[in-house]
């Protein structure tokens, strides 16, 4: 059985029609037939025409039809093989000082392989621009050194040509939307057809075909950053660093683009590593393999680490019920509560979360809503 | 595809589509559309050129045709400029190879050349139209008609003998000088004198006074080894050019068939065996060809003159042949005229094209430069330039006459100082601002190695030659200079092509990649 078939054949069942058109576009790419990938572009235009013109109405006959026909040439041809993780970075204690400015990154070491997506999470000013742009090549470091491993003895054009950097702040992009992904994509040695394929792929995969005849002053910010998204990946990057990608987005599509970047970095066609920073910690735990906490400088945690959470429970808990309460129920001694204005955190060496919210629930506390974060980073925040 | 480019026609859309698709770096230049809407504006251009009322004789409104082009020649590289900078492969890190910098460079160099080519065209045209109204015969053969009719109409009133100037000729450098003064003073009976008063009055000229006084006389007579007799005819030529562009033509091998008659070829002609014309038709003749010259000039043109000079028509007979013969006006139309007919020849083509070879390579190295450096650093380039130009010219005022010399010294130090900094950027860890201006202006000058060097050279020659004061040196020879200088350029240029896919291509790789502070 093909799991990956299966997942669409499931979304299509149940209606989930974005994501398996998402999915198929994806499937059809690694299998490597290009003819598969022109049907999948224009059965995702076909429900793309139908969404924008009839959403109302259910979909046509011709949608499921062409669907089963793609789905039964990738049963033949698509191997569920997945990609074999390669070492992309390693990253040993590396820092920086900037000459102006009191502001220091403390030494860090790191691993990334290909296929991995790693969060970078942390208040402002504390350093994740700093690590990012120091792994993108971009900032001299003070020590410590980066070893890209899949090139054999770069110059900096080379790591820079093969490590994508989208800052959050994007550069405005002059002339039409179309040519830029075109020329990007040229850039990377993708050329003739295959030019014109993969740039069709690339608008179709992030629903951005509507637009991609306008210029940048007449999008907004959101699809600024999916539009400099699809110009990076058509470069097809051994690394994609992303600074903020989250913050010009909506939460659909926030969730739409995290979820995006796991598919496209595990992809067969084009493995490779994502390094993210936001300040969506919950989105970004989600699709993160490893999520580091940088503080003041200092990776403070990094998921995965489980010797630091071990040692204690912790809960994000939200309600209308008083401190005194939840310590009146939960005991002095054995929890800790604490209050940040709109959420409280209750960590315990005693009790489990389970435990917590349990006994909160038998004793009628109005939960609206709460989190597990004993291994998640927000507990340091 | 951008459809709304306007009057672009298919297939160059199709070969835009094309270059976008497979060659990103030629088609981020836009040469392909600058060429094309350059031979566009050209063809618009050469046509309302034509169709512009343009009196070969009139005065070159050229001027303002070129001052107007400059503006949109600004304009077209604005414009350029916008497009071209919106796609940068080198500033994305896309596959480059050193070969695509030699292209590059090009493309850019085809582009800005095609721009400054538009001031170019109404020169150009406005001589075709003059080479299509007055043939480079028949401007000869009128001023010869106009000359030979005027000494038929005067003869009467023409000086027909010529002047004698009797010379002493001896050399200075022998004893025979103070011997000769001897034998004057003692007043001893000497041939030459005796020769001299038959031909007084004489004077004493040396040897290479002689030399330069045999070639512009019209006839010598030599009395004996050392008297001579020069003659000059009268004046014939009323009506002279004044272009060294025509002087230029005239003495050029097979162009014109016939050149200007000499005085002593007019009086050879009318003066010396004179026959007396029929002077109503001569005079018809004379007007159809003074009005064939008549031009309304927007200014007063009529015959002017300062009051009790040689050239007043009251006291002076060439004053009253200028304004009997409307010469002034004549002189002025023809020397337009040859303005427009010669402004191509061989030794104007040269600065022409120089110009237009340095315009525009000039721009492009900028643009160049621009395009492979930071905005800040290509400022503070130019700026550092700016600011070196300004001390080190300070600096000559205390050379004591070495401006030139020292100049080119100066050129020369810079060059090696910033080709030696530009090396730095190989050891550099990080993108260094210093190591960056050195590189912008190593690229800058490197083309201008070969000339300085060259230049500086002859400068120090000259300066040797100047202080001789023994004169144990020979003058430069101009024709060698000249054939060296433009080696020199030549050399520029090939190492610049050389160095482009080389080692400026590895400079610029490494020093824009590199991170920063």
């Amino acid at each position: 059985m093909n799991n990956r078939i299966d997942e669409i054949q499931s979304f299509l069942s149940h209606q989930d029609y974005s994501l398996a058109v998402r999915r198929m576009l994806d499937i059809c790419l690694d299998s490597g037939d290009n003819q598969l990938l022109i049907n999948a572009i224009l059965w995702s235009r076909l429900y793309r025409k139908h969404e924008k013109e009839n959403a109302a109405n259910p979909l046509p006959a011709d949608f499921f039809a062409q669907a089963d026909t793609l789905l039964n040439q990738l049963q033949s041809i698509y191997t569920n093989v997945p990609p074999q993780q390669q070492l992309l970075i390693n990253v040993e204690s590396i820092s920086k000082t900037y000459s102006k400015g009191n502001f220091s990154l403390r030494p860090i070491s790191l691993q990334l392989k290909t296929s991995e997506v790693m969060g970078v999470v942390g208040e402002n000013g504390n350093g994740k621009t700093t690590l990012l742009r120091c792994l993108a090549g971009q900032l001299a470091l003070d020590s410590g050194n980066i070893a890209y491993i899949k090139l054999h003895s770069p110059d900096y054009y080379d790591i820079k040509h093969h490590v994508a950097f989208i800052p959050q702040r994007i550069p405005k992009w002059y002339g039409l939307l179309k040519d830029n992904l075109h020329f990007s994509a040229s850039l990377a040695g993708i050329h003739g057809e295959q030019n014109e394929l993969m740039v069709a792929f690339m608008l179709e995969r992030l629903n951005l075909t509507d637009y991609a005849h306008l210029t940048w002053g007449q999008i907004s910010s959101g699809y600024r950053t999916r539009f400099e998204l699809a110009r990076i990946l058509l470069q097809k990057p051994s690394l994609l660093i992303l600074d903020e990608p989250l913050a010009n987005l909506d939460i659909n599509a926030q969730q739409t683009i995290l979820t995006d970047l796991r598919y496209m970095a595990k992809s067969a066609y084009h493995p490779m590593g994502i390094i993210l920073s936001s300040q969506q910690l919950h989105e970004v735990e989600k699709v993160a393999d490893t999520v580091l906490l940088i503080k003041q400088g200092a990776c403070l945690f990094r998921t995965g680490d489980t010797t630091e959470t071990v040692q204690s429970s912790a809960l994000e808990l939200e309600t209308i019920a008083d401190r005194n309460v939840l310590v009146e129920i939960l005991g002095d001694e054995k929890v800790q509560v604490q209050y940040n204005g709109g959420f409280y955190t209750i960590t315990s060496t005693e009790y489990s979360v389970g435990k917590i919210i349990t006994d909160l629930l038998n004793k009628d506390v109005p939960v609206t809503y709460f989190r597990d974060i004993t291994h998640s980073t927000k507990r340091y925040f | 595809m951008n459809s709304k480019r306007p009057l672009v026609p298919a297939f160059l859309n199709k070969f835009d589509r094309y270059l976008l698709l497979h060659q990103p770096e030629t088609w981020s230049a836009r040469t392909h559309l600058v060429v094309y809407y350059g031979l566009l504006f050209l063809a618009v251009l050469t046509g309302l050129c034509f169709i512009v009322p343009n009196d070969a004789r009139s005065d070159t409104p050229v001027a303002y045709w070129i001052g107007f082009l400059v503006i949109v020649d600004i304009i077209a590289i604005v414009g350029w400029l916008i497009f071209l900078f919106r796609f940068n492969v080198f500033k994305r890190y896309g596959n480059i190879t050193p070969i695509g910098r030699l292209r590059t460079f090009i493309l850019y160099f085809i582009s800005i050349g095609t721009i400054v080519l538009f001031a170019y065209l109404p020169p150009a045209v406005e001589s075709i139209r003059a080479n299509i109204a007055y043939g480079n015969d028949e401007i000869v053969n009128d001023i010869n008609s106009i000359n030979t009719r005027i000494c038929q109409i005067e003869y009467d009133s023409l000086q027909h003998k010529w002047s004698e100037d009797t010379v002493l000729v001896v050399d200075k450098k022998s004893n025979a000088t103070i011997a000769y003064e001897k034998v004057q003073e003692a007043g001893i009976n000497n041939p030459d004198t005796l020769m001299a008063e038959v031909h007084p009055p004489y004077h004493v000229i040396d040897t290479a006074e002689l030399a330069q006084r045999l070639t512009s006389v019209d006839s010598v007579v030599k009395v004996n080894d050392t008297m001579y007799v020069l003659n000059e005819c009268p004046d014939y030529n009323f009506l002279k050019v004044y272009r060294s562009d025509f002087t230029y033509i005239l003495t050029a091998n097979n162009h014109p068939k016939q050149g200007i008659l000499t005085s002593q070829e007019l009086f050879n002609n009318v003066i010396r065996n004179y026959k007396r014309p029929d002077f109503i038709k001569l005079k018809q003749e004379m007007a159809i060809l003074i009005k064939k010259y008549d031009y309304r000039f927007s200014y007063n043109n009529s015959y002017r003159y300062e009051e009790g000079s040689d050239m007043d028509p009251e006291i002076s007979f060439s004053g009253r042949l200028e304004r009997r013969y409307h010469l002034s006006q004549t002189r002025h139309s023809l020397e337009n005229i040859i303005e427009r007919k010669y402004r191509w020849n061989a030794r104007n083509f040269g600065w022409q094209f120089r110009l237009f070879l340095y315009i525009s390579f000039i721009l492009t190295l900028l643009i160049f430069i621009f395009r492979h450096s930071t905005v800040k650093t290509f400022f503070l380039s130019l700026l550092t330039a700016v600011i070196l130009t300004i001390l080190s010219s300070i600096t000559l005022v205390f050379s004591n006459g070495h401006e030139n010399s020292g100049g080119f010294a100066w050129i020369i130090f810079y060059s090696v100082l910033f080709a030696a900094l530009s090396f730095t950027v190989f050891g550099s860890t990080k993108r260094n601002l210093l190591s960056g201006i050195s590189i912008n202006l190593f690229v800058l000058m490197v083309t201008f190695i070969p000339l300085t060097t060259v230049c500086y050279y002859y400068s120090l020659i000259r300066r040797e030659y100047y202080d001789d004061i023994v004169g144990r040196l020979n003058p430069i020879d101009q024709e060698v200079m000249y054939r060296n200088i433009f080696y020199a350029e030549i050399a520029g240029f090939t190492l610049l092509l050389i160095l482009l896919p080389t080692l400026i291509h590895k400079l610029y790789r490494r020093w824009y990649s590199l991170p920063q502070e």
